[in-house]
């Protein structure tokens, strides 16, 4: 009967070790056969074919693909690819999935956890953007603390102790709360899975190997990178919210008029501080003194915001000349401009962020109205110092980009005013109807070109465009700057801002040093293990370090199967694991030493200390196991792959301690055995 | 290789064995409380750390005055090194521990510095991490969540299994080892540089369950014994019980010893927090699961006798 059991308890052992065997084939030719370096041959070669191709078709490239021209492109022999090698590539190409995965601390690249901004997406989505919304926004925000789900009531909350309808600021007119706060919270919600959908197109088109995005939550988005070099570039590819948008440029005559006017106001207010200042009287006496130029009312806060930005313009300038100051009082503002060669207006680098504070000033942002001003990407130096161009546009964009279909980088010819780099890029059909009647109906004007609120260039609207087709210029960047827009620019725009709460970067260096130490370690310590085994228990201990070696294969083998992906921490549970079989096969072996002392036979010993010890094994494992799926549950990232690796190993322990060791025993110990290698 | 089983009195030492662990333990919390609580790293605290390889040679100090200005308050700098650093002239961990700072400005301010004073190609970044401080708040509630429950399931467990007054023991053994344990780290942090990091947390809730494996060993033998040797004092079945498993307390012990102290010299930097955590709840754990969590048994054990012969007086 008992011959009969063995049977089928080898059948499935047999079953057993070739499914391991089978799921970790994969994994030893991915990184240990000599195929590897043949298959990586080949990849090179055929990637590089097809990159060359692509560039004769004159599309647009990959960061891999152009690297591999510049690497490679010179090298004839990698033109060609004999089928066979196709063939083989493909096999090694399927093989290659379904090994097992290092994780980015073993391979090295970057790990980012990125969360939606309401905050943000709020003040995107509202109509009219001033300091009453950034107060209530604001108190939401330290309502909520990190608690999303509770964010959007809170705005509300906040919204109804000031009194002030949401409508003011979101939807339409005359539209309740309630309906507001709807379209909010599926805005949130659709976030989510835009944004998932945005960055997988964005970087499968930067081109890298095996990139993970994956949401956690309902708030997060999880981004793993393996083999990232430039991280700055990357995490700009990630978190750049890529809104492009074509505003229409404010005639010349409306532009000075909107500098006198906000130097009126400023004026103004700063007149009325001083004399406030003066006067011990504060609110009531408010009214009457300030000019009604504006019909912001001046509370407290704003009147100390002044006061600090004035007090900075004036300490800049005491240096210079009394005439300079007395320009400064009279004109805050245009004395902080300076004309350009080309009859732009320019700010000096060292004052933009005190035109940036004024620009947000509330009165200010009456004046302006229907229009705003942009700044330029990038300063232009004249003489050795940074200037920043400001640009008046209409407040409200003609187009966005959502309608853009195709963007791609290039290098302007020869007849390019500028030279350097451009991106090029078409419209939908809609999208292009649109572009055809602005432009038609603004010849003669700038249409600005803003990506990101920042202002990349503004060219002359000389006829019609009907074919929604149009350039950007970048004026000097780089080849990966132009490449890096267009794919943003192709991918779409990020609705909802993210905010970046966690970033690792592992450089490839120190991934494979914790390899090597990794694997030396847990060399070293498998070696003890068997040395310690073998001395104490002889030939029984010889069948425990085959059990050893079992429960890590198969372990292995199920992370390869399931696809996990083998982590340091995960490495630190393999050994761990490895540890509680030897103490489960300790437990037994002592258990049947002192069985023989009570027992006849030994094959009755043998059979009541397995008996006896498997009850505690099967305790003190799912105990353990319990302690893994709590640290599973409630881990992040790491601890997680340490507790998956600590539960599949106990897993693998119950077999490989209590039934292997048993068979390989039985096979060896005779019916009426006298003795045992114990 | 024999060994016969032993016959030792541990429950004759039980008072003094436990006035030792009170003792470690109140030295721990001392060290504790000094330093105004646990040495969280940039994981639960936020922050900004790198860790930086120059191929060259340079003088730490050199780094340090880089970095001297205003910007960098509260940034700190020091030397690292482990068996790969041979391979660089230097290596420098940068750290900046800081909740309010925009990580995003700093890590660019940071590598502006080191690429005008000591060149792009000079160095290297082994690894970067910056956190912002909502994660590491997170980080803390699910490390406590992650403990509660375990512990909670064990209690059921072990009740459903053996006896309430068995989860008990356990429990507190438990709380006896995490106490040790974080005592332990801290006193290591006074005097090295040892933070709680995440791999910290890993390792006290892998010590949580090895402890527990060595105390179900024991308790396991206790039940078994209850039956066995049935009218037996009781005092005395938990000396013979632990007697009966000495043997095997002490050869895992010494097995898992080993491999944890290999892995501590051969594992490598990034691994040794998590691997020195280990020893000490390993050692810890071995000690508990007899003097800890047998003599819970029998207090209990004692009170209940005493309970019951006051309520037959009654009668």
């Amino acid at each position: 009967m008992k011959e009969h059991n063995n049977m089928i308890r080898w059948i499935i052992f047999a079953i057993l070790f070739s499914w391991a065997i089978y799921a970790l084939i994969p994994t030893y030719q991915t990184y240990f056969s000599s195929e590897k370096q043949s298959a990586e041959k080949i990849r090179i070669k055929s990637d590089l074919s097809k990159a060359l191709a692509k560039q004769e078709r004159g599309e647009d490239l990959t960061g891999l693909e152009s690297n591999l021209i510049k690497n490679y492109g010179e090298k004839a022999d990698y033109l060609s690819l004999a089928p066979e090698e196709i063939e083989k590539l493909a096999a090694f190409e399927k093989q290659n999935l379904k090994s097992l995965a290092l994780g980015l601390d073993l391979q090295g690249g970057m790990h980012l956890v990125l969360e939606i901004d309401y905050d943000q997406l709020l003040k995107n989505k509202a109509i009219k953007k001033d300091k009453q919304l950034e107060d209530i926004l604001e108190t939401a925000k330290l309502r909520a603390g990190s608690d999303k789900e509770i964010y959007l009531a809170e705005v509300k909350t906040a919204f109804s102790e000031k009194n002030v309808p949401m409508n003011n600021y979101f939807g339409r007119s005359g539209e309740s709360d309630e309906k507001i706060l709807a379209t909010l919270d599926s805005a949130a919600k659709k976030g989510i899975t835009t944004t998932l959908e945005v960055l997988r197109n964005r970087i499968d088109q930067f081109g890298i190997a095996e990139p993970s995005i994956q949401p956690r939550g309902k708030h997060r988005i999880v981004v793993e990178l393996p083999g990232v070099k430039d991280e700055e570039r990357a995490t700009k590819l990630v978190n750049q919210a890529a809104f492009l948008e074509f505003k229409i440029v404010a005639d010349n005559e409306i532009l000075q008029q909107k500098i006198n006017d906000i130097d009126m106001v400023l004026k103004n207010q700063n007149d009325y501080l001083e004399s406030n200042a003066i006067s011990t009287d504060s609110a009531t006496v408010s009214k009457v003194t300030v000019p009604a130029v504006t019909e912001a009312k001046t509370d407290t806060a704003k009147a100390t915001d002044a006061t600090k930005l004035f007090s900075d313009s004036a300490a800049d300038t005491t240096a210079a000349a009394t005439t300079d100051e007395e320009l400064s009082k009279n004109n805050p503002f245009k004395s902080l401009l300076v004309g350009g060669q080309r009859g732009e207006i320019l700010v000096k680098g060292k004052n933009k962020l005190k035109v940036e504070e004024l620009l947000k000033n509330d009165n200010v942002r009456n004046v302006l109205a229907n229009h705003e001003f942009v700044w330029k990407n990038k300063p232009d130096v004249y003489n050795n110092e940074e200037y920043y161009e400001i640009l008046l546009v209409d407040k409200k964009a003609s187009l966005d980009g959502t309608s853009i279909v195709e963007a791609s980088a290039n290098l302007a010819g020869d007849n390019s005013a500028t030279g350097g780099w451009e991106v090029p890029f078409e419209l939908n059909r809609d999208g292009g109807r649109v572009f055809a009647e602005v432009t038609g109906k603004n010849v003669g004007k700038r249409l600005a070109i803003i990506l990101d609120s920042k202002l990349y260039m503004a060219p002359n609207i000389q006829v019609r465009i009907p074919n929604g087709r149009g350039v950007i210029t970048l004026g000097g960047g780089t080849a990966e700057e132009a490449r890096d827009m267009a794919i943003v620019l192709k991918a779409g725009a990020l609705e909802a801002p993210l905010e970046i709460m966690e970033k690792r970067i592992i450089g490839p260096s120190l991934g494979n040093d914790s390899i090597d130490s990794s694997v030396k370690a847990a060399l070293i310590g498998a070696l003890l293990v068997v040395i310690f085994m073998i001395v104490l228990y002889k030939i029984s201990g010889v069948f425990s370090v085959i059990a050893l070696f079992l429960n890590t294969l198969f372990t292995v083998a199920s992370l390869a199967y399931f696809k996990a992906t083998l982590t340091l921490p995960g490495i630190a549970g393999i050994v761990l694991s490895i540890g509680m079989a030897v103490d489960a096969n300790i437990i037994i072996f002592e258990r049947i030493k002192e069985e023989l002392e009570e027992k006849n036979t030994v094959l009755s010993a043998i059979n009541a200390g397995y008996d006896r010890a498997f009850v505690t094994i099967f305790d003190s494992n799912l105990t353990t196991f319990i302690a893994g799926i709590t640290l599973y549950q409630f881990g992040t990232g790491p601890v997680k792959g340490f507790a998956l690796t600590l539960m599949i190993g106990l897993i693998w322990n119950m077999y490989t301690a209590v039934v292997m060791t048993r068979l390989l025993s039985d096979l060896f110990t005779k019916k009426n055995a006298k003795t045992i290698s114990i | 290789m024999k060994i016969k089983t032993t016959n030792f009195d541990f429950m004759g030492i039980r008072v003094p064995a436990m006035i030792l662990s009170a003792i470690i333990i109140l030295i721990g919390l001392l060290f504790i409380m000094f330093q105004g609580g646990l040495n969280y790293n940039i994981e639960f605290n936020g922050g900004y750390l790198m860790q930086a390889a120059f191929h060259e040679k340079v003088d730490i100090s050199e780094v340090r005055s880089a970095f001297s200005s205003d910007d960098f308050a509260g940034i700190e700098i020091q030397e690292f090194s482990d068996q790969n650093s041979e391979r660089y002239g230097s290596e420098v961990v940068l750290k900046v521990e800081s909740s309010q700072q925009d990580m995003k400005l700093l890590e660019t301010k940071i590598k502006d510095i080191l690429n005008t004073k000591f060149g792009k190609e000079s160095y290297e970044v082994r690894q970067s991490t910056s956190i912002g401080p909502k994660v590491g708040g997170e980080l803390k509630s699910s490390t406590v969540q992650a403990i509660i429950w375990t512990v909670l399931l064990i209690l059921i467990y072990i009740t459903i299994k053996f006896q309430f007054r068995f989860a008990v023991g356990a429990v507190i053994a438990l709380a006896h080892d995490m106490m040790i344990t974080v005592g332990l780290l801290s006193i290591l942090g006074y005097f090295f540089d040892f933070e709680i990091s995440l791999s910290v947390i890993a390792a006290l809730l892998t010590i949580l369950g090895y402890s527990l494996n060595d105390t179900i060993v024991v308790y396991d033998r206790i039940r078994e014994n209850m039956t066995k040797y049935q009218g037996m004092e009781f005092e005395k079945l938990l000396n013979t019980s632990i007697n009966e498993t000495l043997i095997r307390t002490l050869l895992t012990g010494a097995c898992t010893i080993i491999v944890v102290i290999i892995l501590i010299i051969f594992g490598g930097e990034v691994i040794r927090q998590l691997t020195i955590t280990l020893l000490i709840g390993i050692i810890t754990g071995t000690f508990s699961s007899v003097y800890i969590a047998a003599p819970v048994i029998l207090y209990w054990e004692q009170l209940m006798h005493r309970k019951r012969q006051r309520q037959l007086k009654k009668a």
